[in-house]
């Protein structure tokens, strides 16, 4: 049996939980530079917003009904989601974080509970912890429990739990699952099992194991067995190691000269480093790319990117930032206005295993030991607090975020004030 | 004959339910206490209550039965719920109620690894694709959802669960072979 704890509303959740005045009215949560609606509270969903609508399309809509809009405050949203995960893994031997706001839990381990309490306590004990309501979908599998999570939300709203406990809950809970609200089955694939008469979950149960690999491949047969309770997803402790990481941020407002292009590489560049280093890893090659706002068509376009290999394997700051920076003198061009700028590292190898160049003179023990020390002082200090000077402090292109919450529990002068 | 591993539900047990703030019992129709009926004698009907603290718990538990017709949720702090349970409990009642406890799980669960190890080794055989050897015993863990056992049975990284029922009737048609 497997759970799936799923955060109501969450970002939405986060801002109401330091700001009760926010109870009961229609709340969003905007994504970066304040574009489009990524959270809403069910007084917003009622009031029709749609999930990633526009801001610039709905600000009627906003001045009518007195919505309450947020900037995405992700240091918060990250720490609430860190205090939830805790409390969750508390409870199970198998825990599986699957997002921001969502965790599977094995709860195989757990014979003789009985899982229904089990969803409540979990359901209390967070909410009253941290404040968050969460709903819990129980299940054989975790594409089933996906979805008697969501069928928890839909139909067991009051409780937040559902467990499909037996053959007729389970079969109850098919019946009602339209195919698009299937964990796996994405947009092409839910037209295209529509258009083959494929209305519900429980259609597609019924459908001949040849038909689904056929047309769906061998995921559509792992789905299938999903759904016929037999586990055929796997179970992801720990996360894959990355192939990539990628760094890349819309400007807050769209810029034209070179030099804070660079200030703002040579920052995404150094993010990449000092995840690099968590992770272990160094890179082999370095991607950069420039744009112009796609959305101004009246506007000349213009879109490059370019890949700079790299004579070693590397996680310095100062390696890649000049890597950043080369490529930046290859594409660049001037008389652009450009909207967004960012950096991939790619080619990933463990730091344990990195080739030495023939005719590599540098120290890189010693630059190791800089690293770890300038990794040490910013922890400790918070944000970037040791740079490199091209990342500069001016930082013009910075997100919009007009509507910021102050980060309440991580940062000492944002803390909340009380007057009594 | 099916199992019957739940303790009689009893009057004594209403005000220490009361005391740990398990308010709310689902009654739900109980098969596994079926008896052969003789002429001339009184059919009783067999209930089984599933204690909860919470009420939404015990609305999911209804919700899970709701086809049956003896499915209700009854308030233990409600005068007339209390009046009609024990006019159930009485003698000469034409209810037979159990609660849905068991004294020992893991006595349950011997007994049913003792009663049923063939069957359940069969079942395995049968139904899964487990390469298991003679001498390997697959130990069951039951579990109770909704009043209906399960069996929980783990081989490596695999575990099924099944109705108990489905054990019990692959034994009768064993017998009718």
């Amino acid at each position: 049996m497997y759970a799936l704890v799923d955060c109501n509303n969450f970002y939405c959740s986060c801002e109401k939980l330091f700001n009760p005045r926010l109870e009961g009215r229609p709340v969003i949560v905007l994504s970066n530079n304040d574009g489009c609606a990524i959270s809403r509270t069910e007084e917003a969903k009622k009031l029709g917003i749609a999930m990633a609508a526009p801001v610039f399309m709905m600000r009627d809509l906003i001045e009518k009904h007195g919505v309450i809009v947020f900037s995405s405050n992700y240091t918060l949203y990250g720490d609430l989601s860190e205090r939830v995960m805790e409390t969750l893994a508390s409870f199970v031997p198998k825990m599986e974080i699957y997002s921001i706001d969502e965790a599977f839990l094995d709860l195989s381990a757990l014979g003789h509970e009985d899982l229904l309490s089990l969803g409540f306590r979990l359901r209390k004990t967070v909410g009253r912890n941290i404040g968050i309501p969460v709903s819990i979908g129980i299940a054989a599998t975790k594409t089933l429990a996906k979805m008697a999570n969501r069928f928890a939300k839909r139909f067991h709203r009051d409780a937040g739990v559902f467990w499909a406990a037996n053959a007729d809950l389970t079969a109850e809970m098919l019946a009602r699952t339209a195919i698009s609200d299937i964990w796996g089955i994405g947009n092409q694939h839910a037209l295209f099992l529509n258009r083959s008469g494929f209305r519900t979950a429980a259609d597609l149960l019924r459908a001949p194991e040849d038909w689904i690999r056929t047309h769906l491949s061998v995921r559509g047969l792992r789905l299938l067995y999903e759904l016929r309770g037999i586990p055929a997803v796997e179970w992801e402790e720990e996360s894959l190691p990355r192939q990539n990481i990628c760094t890349s941020r819309s400007f807050g407002q769209r810029i034209s000269e070179k030099a804070q292009m660079a200030e703002a590489l040579a920052n995404y560049a150094a993010r990449c480093a000092a995840k690099l280093r968590a992770d272990g890893s160094c890179c082999r090659r370095v991607q950069v790319f420039i744009q112009t706002n796609p959305h101004k068509t009246e506007e000349t376009q213009y879109r490059r990117s370019v890949e700079i290999e790299l004579e070693r394997a590397t996680n310095h700051s100062g390696e890649i930032i000049r890597a950043a920076l080369k490529g930046l003198d290859l594409i660049f061009k001037p008389g652009f206005l450009y909207m967004k700028c960012g950096i991939t590292v790619m080619d990933l190898v463990p730091e344990s295993v990195v080739q030495a160049g023939c005719f590599d003179r540098a120290d890189h023990l010693r630059n190791r030991r800089l690293m770890r020390a300038v990794d040490g002082i910013n922890r400790d200090m918070g944000g970037e607090f040791i740079r490199a000077a091209v990342q500069g402090f001016e930082r013009k292109y910075r997100l919009k975020t007009e509507f910021l919450s102050p980060r309440y529990t991580t940062r000492l002068d944002e803390v909340l004030k009380i007057s009594i | 004959m099916m199992l019957q591993p739940f303790e009689e539900f009893r009057p004594s047990y209403i005000p220490r339910l009361r005391k740990l703030g398990r308010r709310w019992l689902v009654s739900q129709t109980y098969h596994r206490a079926d008896q052969p009926q003789y002429e001339g004698q009184k059919p009783r009907i067999n209930l089984l209550f599933s204690d909860y603290m919470e009420l939404g718990e015990a609305r999911l538990h209804l919700n899970a039965v709701k086809k049956d017709r003896y499915a209700a949720i009854v308030d233990l702090e409600k005068a007339e719920h209390l009046a009609k349970i024990n006019a159930m409990m009485s003698e000469g009642s034409d209810y037979h109620i159990f609660f849905a406890v068991v004294r020992s799980a893991k006595e349950l669960e011997n007994l049913i690894n003792r009663k049923y190890r063939e069957k359940l080794k069969a079942y395995i055989e049968h139904q899964t694709n487990w390469r298991i050897s003679h001498q390997t015993a697959v130990k069951p863990t039951i579990q109770l959802s909704f009043g209906e056992i399960f069996i929980i049975l783990k081989h490596g990284n695999q575990q099924i669960r099944i109705k108990f029922e489905e054990i019990e009737k692959a034994e009768e048609r064993k017998g009718e072979e």
